[in-house]
């Protein structure tokens, strides 16, 4: 045992005195600093951006307060979109859906740059609104992607390992020592091993640092611990996975160069042909959705219910939203046009819920179909895994999209009790909006 | 045909030749000896124009081998201590391809004559080059010299690795190219193979020709002994 | 020069491995452009399907009022480039369809990437990804021990001394690589053309794309093979190019495209909209009656017209507020998209000087570009489809204030007979012809460095390296 530790010890003298080893080093701590520093940049810009909307309608709810107490007061007349009427009140509370970065995300930006973050959610909102759109960026920067901690992490950590490791066994073939080495009482096996062993204990506690120094910075230790350490225990899986890679590779490896090839050719295959392949797969087998039947719903079908009567509308609401019957104006006799025009939102909420759940479904069958693959395309795996811990995948954006939509229901719930049972707001009641929607 | 005049050649503070002066005459076999880092390699590679001479000068065939290398090498045959050929190639298509490089087309039957010649047989010539033996690539490495039609023939540790047979039959091979009127240089620390093969012999020790003499006046044993002698002085 | 270049070609196809990888990767050349043209008619029929639903629906419009129509709107689909099998560059990022409605200008939404989880970060299996990535790399290790096999080897000598200068062998040897490079470019454009559709503008833009790509080969090949000679032995070459292929690969596109948006930066789309609306609000509000602008538009009209109100005007004064209100919207759209998109520019040209230190980045952007999958086609659509929303809305404004009805007859409807005289949307992908000259730098660069890595070759190459 002392012997390997000493062999391990050794490599570090190896290391020191290569200076393309120490240079790629240098070059990868940056890189995970570069990449840890692009995450924290952007956590800080969504913080930023939420709190400036956040101070926006705090401004807008002062206004709409001050015209309460006017109209009340008799000092003003009541405008066009009538306060008091409940659905200009909800009209007028500001309610914005946001995604709150996760510390998590200094990690990984994930899908984040792909999907917006903040949504103003208005009885008439949906789930795939034009305003729900990504933050603005140069799509070529975009496509190209964004050095954060994940790509570091999946893609460059193999290639620091290949220039730590290629010439590990290789470099005795070379130079025709290698018969030296297995006749001085070790085995290749274990030689190999101490000397990776080296290399994999000084890539797991240099991550391991780097990670917790950012975490530290974020916050992830008030709030997302488990991520974290699953997030550690998936870096050490991972880096494991790659050595042990290389380690077979250099066992039955014929000198340096060889061992160098067959290493990239195994990074390219893992990290470019076969995710690009699935990639391609996936496109051919799930095209593009172009949402037409949620560009039928928003225009068509919409319109469709516009044409509807007063008397089908109301009817179709009750059919809807049973607890309607149970309102004061359920129990008049007459249809007022003025109340139930104003709950149409309601019956086209209605359809835009039918339809998006077809697309988050045509969305899940897609996932799920690279989901049954990762076997064959581990590298994507890993890649997703740090994603959902960063609350940066696409499920974490489909839950975003389900929040929206609990606040447009709850939006159209309220536009239904209130407007049904003709309640008139005043200032308390529109602060309980307020406060309800904030 | 190979005249060496005053040459000194350091590498930083190694001298590795120091004003060596040698001649070899037409159909003449010299022997180089000395021990590793005598100077034997810098002298060919100087003839060959691959290393320039901090001072003196190098004649091939009357053409300065520094100043007009390319002229001097067309007079050269080199063969080297390992004739590494191209192993996907037949011996019979590197020797074409050699020839080609310098300017020579041969027809299949000619190339297939020259390789004969140097001692390889018919059935190996169209075989590839990664089944043939050291031996072997060395006739090749012959046959490469010799279809240049060189005046010059350098050798450096030509014997290095080859069995006995296959020594002696290089050993023949270039008195047949000496009688042809070529002289040859051949660097080495064989003291037998250099015995047996060359007309004349120097001992190179510390970049110094030390000694010269003809190999007809000696024997093995003697020629060991001078050649120790010096060693250990 | 023949000589060595054919003798390198026989070695080759001596060697099996080589044999058997070659083989396999016209296999895959093959097989991804034809997967990728079937992807790309999959793709197409999808969106062309789109298109028509969304027509039909136009055409088949219940009698309606111009201006509700122009609140129906339409929408245009991104078409998938004909070259999109052989580099489909920003397209899985961009958004695809976008909506054309009165008053608002929308962004293009529905991005491919933002309908699943996460997957490769390098892009599809496409041509691109394997004439980019894989075949430059095999070059790389089929020069890298070109010349340094031959000097450890001894062999080099006997070269040499065979009256072939260095230059001649290195810059041969680096030629028979290049061409094994052309080869398999060859296979996959030849089969781009076989498999694909095939007219004079994908012809002229493969052919740009064959010599873009032809350019780039060259740089590897010979600055591998002068790695290969300069360095002392294999194993040093083959690090330091494989050192600089994954600083021009991996590093420095991500590195210098992050840079580049800090140079340049875009406004976040909280602030855009933000001062978007700030200046939209300066126009008049089409909805509003009370607006002080529309008065003024108003008394200009009646003074025109030469009447006292709006109900005694022969024309519907509805239609002339809502395009003034239009054109005015159009006027804040230019100046702030145009800025964004004046923005992209910017971005794109200092992206493009990494060229200098980076041919791979040239490359890239020539790939995506030639194969109409890149910015600057990106921004072209979303031009012509603001363009078509401009006409739309105005054929609809002017039958709103010329078509027959009075000020404030809301009710007045056109039938489907003027909605199926208002054209569609068609978009034509512009002709490399009108692009090139984005495309100048990245030409330029690649050009440079050929003639930088031939000169390395020529000049930086002694005898004492090769020794």
């Amino acid at each position: 045992m002392n012997r390997y530790l000493k062999i391990v010890l050794i490599e570090f003298s190896h290391f020191s005195r290569s200076p393309f080893k120490i240079t790629s080093l240098i070059f990868y701590v940056l890189a995970v600093i570069y990449g840890c520093q692009n995450g924290y940049a952007l956590i800080k810009k969504h913080n930023d951006e939420i709190i400036s909307i956040k101070s926006g309608y705090k401004s807008h709810i002062d206004k709409m307060l001050v015209q309460y107490e006017e109209i009340e007061k008799g000092s003003i007349k009541k405008p066009r979109r009538d306060p008091s009427v409940p659905y200009w009140a909800i009209w007028n509370t500001p309610s914005y859906a946001f995604k709150y970065p996760s510390p998590m995300m200094v990690f990984s930006l994930g899908q984040s740059e792909q999907y917006g973050y903040y949504k103003k959610v208005s009885n008439w909102s949906t789930t795939f609104d034009n305003d729900l759109a990504q933050e603005i960026a140069n799509p070529e920067r975009l496509s190209i992607g964004t050095l954060d901690f994940n790509f570091v992490l999946i893609y460059l950590t193999p290639i620091l390992l290949i220039i730590m490791l290629f010439n590990i066994g290789g470099l005795e073939r070379d130079m025709n020592f290698n018969k030296l080495i297995y006749l001085s009482n070790v085995t290749k096996k274990n030689w190999l091993m101490a000397r990776f062993l080296f290399y994999f204990i000084l890539l797991i506690i240099l991550l391991l640092s780097l990670l917790s120094f950012y975490g530290l910075l974020s916050g992830v230790f008030q709030n997302e611990i488990i991520s974290f350490f699953n997030l550690l225990l998936l870096v050490f899986i991972y880096v494991l996975v790659w050595v042990t890679i290389f380690y077979i590779i250099n066992f039955s490896g014929s000198g340096s160069p060889d061992q160098a090839l067959k290493m990239i050719s195994t990074w390219l295959i893992l990290c470019i042909i076969i995710p690009g392949a699935f990639h391609q797969f996936s496109s051919l087998k799930h095209p593009t959705n172009y949402m037409t039947d949620y560009l039928d719903v928003s225009r068509d079908q919409k319109y469709a219910i516009f044409e509807l009567s007063t008397d089908v509308h109301q009817s179709k609401l009750v059919e809807s939203f049973p607890n309607l019957k149970n309102t004061k104006y359920a129990a008049d006799t007459t249809v007022d046009r003025s109340i139930v025009s104003k709950c149409i939102s309601a019956l086209v909420n209605e359809l835009n819920k039918k339809v998006a759940s077809q697309i988050e479904k045509s969305s899940e069958d897609k996932n799920q179909f690279i989901k049954r693959y990762f076997l064959f395309n581990p590298v994507i795996y890993f890649q997703n895994k740090v994603n959902a811990f960063s609350k940066t995948d696409y499920y974490a954006y489909r839950d975003y999209r389900q929040h929206i939509q609990s606040i447009i229901d709850k939006k159209i719930n309220f536009i239904l009790e209130d407007t049904w049972n003709k309640v008139i707001i005043k200032k308390e009641k529109y602060i309980q909006y307020v406060e309800i929607f904030e | 045909m190979i005249n060496v005049k005053n040459i000194t050649k350091r590498f930083k503070d190694f001298e590795a030749l120091s004003n060596l002066t040698l001649e070899v005459p037409k159909g003449e076999i010299y022997g180089l000896l000395g021990s590793n880092g005598a100077g034997k390699s810098t002298t060919i590679n100087i003839l060959l124009g691959f290393l320039e001479p901090d001072s003196g000068e190098s004649f091939v065939n009357g053409i300065n081998a520094s100043t007009d290398t390319n002229n001097a090498r067309k007079n050269i045959g080199y063969i080297p201590e390992n004739v590494n050929l191209y192993p996907y190639l037949t011996g019979i298509e590197n020797l074409d391809y050699f020839c080609k490089l310098a300017g020579k087309n041969y027809s299949p039957k000619k190339l297939s004559e020259i390789l004969i010649e140097c001692g390889l047989d018919f059935s190996a010539t169209n075989k590839q080059v990664n089944t043939y033996s050291k031996g072997m690539r060395q006739k090749v490495g012959i046959a490469i010299a010799l279809a240049k039609e060189a005046k010059v023939y350098l050798l450096d540790e030509p014997a290095s690795g080859l069995d006995p047979l296959a020594s002696t039959e290089l050993s023949s091979m270039l008195k047949k190219i000496s009688n042809r009127g070529a002289a040859v240089l051949m660097a080495s620390h064989d003291i037998f193979r250099v015995r047996e093969t060359c007309n004349r012999i120097g001992i190179l020790k510390g970049g110094e020709l030390v000694k010269e003499m003809d190999t007809s006046i000696v024997s093995t044993e003697e020629l060991e002994k001078i050649y120790i002698e010096y060693m250990q002085t | 020069m023949l000589t060595i270049i054919l003798n390198e070609w026989k070695i080759l196809v001596r060697n099996r491995a080589i044999v058997y990888i070659t083989i396999l990767f016209i296999l895959s050349l093959v097989s991804v452009v034809w997967m990728g043209v079937v992807q790309n008619i999959n793709q197409k029929e999808i969106q062309q399907s789109a298109q028509k639903h969304i027509r039909s629906q136009w055409d088949n419009l219940k009698p309606m009022n111009p201006h509700r129509a122009a609140h129906y709107g339409s929408y245009a689909f991104k078409p998938i480039s004909i070259l999109n099998s052989l580099d489909d560059g920003i397209s899985a990022i961009t958004g695809n369809v976008l909506k054309l409605e009165g008053h608002v200008q929308n962004e293009i939404v529905y991005s491919e990437a933002s309908q699943a989880i996460s997957l490769s970060k390098f892009g599809k299996l496409k041509s691109s990804l394997l004439l980019q990535y894989m075949i430059p790399l095999f070059l790389i290790f089929l020069a890298y021990s070109s010349i340094s096999s031959e000097k450890e080897s001894g062999r080099l000598k006997l070269l040499v001394f065979q009256g072939v200068s260095f230059f001649k062998l290195i810059f041969s040897k680096s030629i028979s690589i290049w061409f094994y490079g052309l080869f398999l470019l060859t296979i996959t454009i030849s089969a781009q053309t076989f498999l694909g559709v095939v007219n004079q503008e994908v012809l002229y833009r493969i052919a740009l794309i064959f010599l873009s790509y032809a350019c780039y080969y060259y740089v590897i090949a010979c600055l591998t093979t002068y790695f290969s000679a300069y360095l002392k032995d294999n194993t040093s070459a083959l690090s330091s190019i494989l050192a600089t292929w994954i600083i021009w690969t991996i590093f420095l596109p991500r590195i210098w495209g992050n840079s580049v948006e800090k140079f340049y930066p875009l406004p976040s789309r909280q602030d855009f909209k933000a001062t978007m609306k700030e200046d939209r609000s300066k126009g008049i509000d089409g909805h509003n009656p009370t607006d002080e602008r529309r008065e003024k538009l108003k008394n200009r009209y009646l003074k025109e017209y030469n009447v006292d109100s709006l109900k005694q005007l022969p024309i519907n004064f509805d239609g002339i507020v809502m395009q003034e209100d239009e054109e005015y919207g159009n006027l804040v759209w230019d100046k702030h998209f145009g800025s964004n998109y004046a923005i992209y520019k910017s971005q794109k040209k200092l992206y493009q000087l990494s060229g200098i230190l980076n041919p791979f980045a040239s490359l890239q952007s020539l790939s995506m570009g030639l194969c109409g999958n890149d910015m600057v086609h990106h921004l072209d659509f979303l031009e012509k489809a603001e363009k078509y929303r401009r006409y739309l809305i105005k054929e609809l404004n002017d039958k709103h204030a010329f078509g027959g009805s009075k000020t404030g007859n809301w009710k007045w409807t056109v039938d489907e007979t003027f909605f199926k005289s208002v054209e569609g949307f068609n978009y034509r992908s512009p002709s490399i012809y009108e692009k090139i000259v984005h495309y100048i730098r990245d030409i330029f660069f690649l050009m440079t460095w050929m003639f930088v890595t031939t000169l390395l070759l020529r000049f930086n190459i002694n005898k004492n390296n090769l020794l």
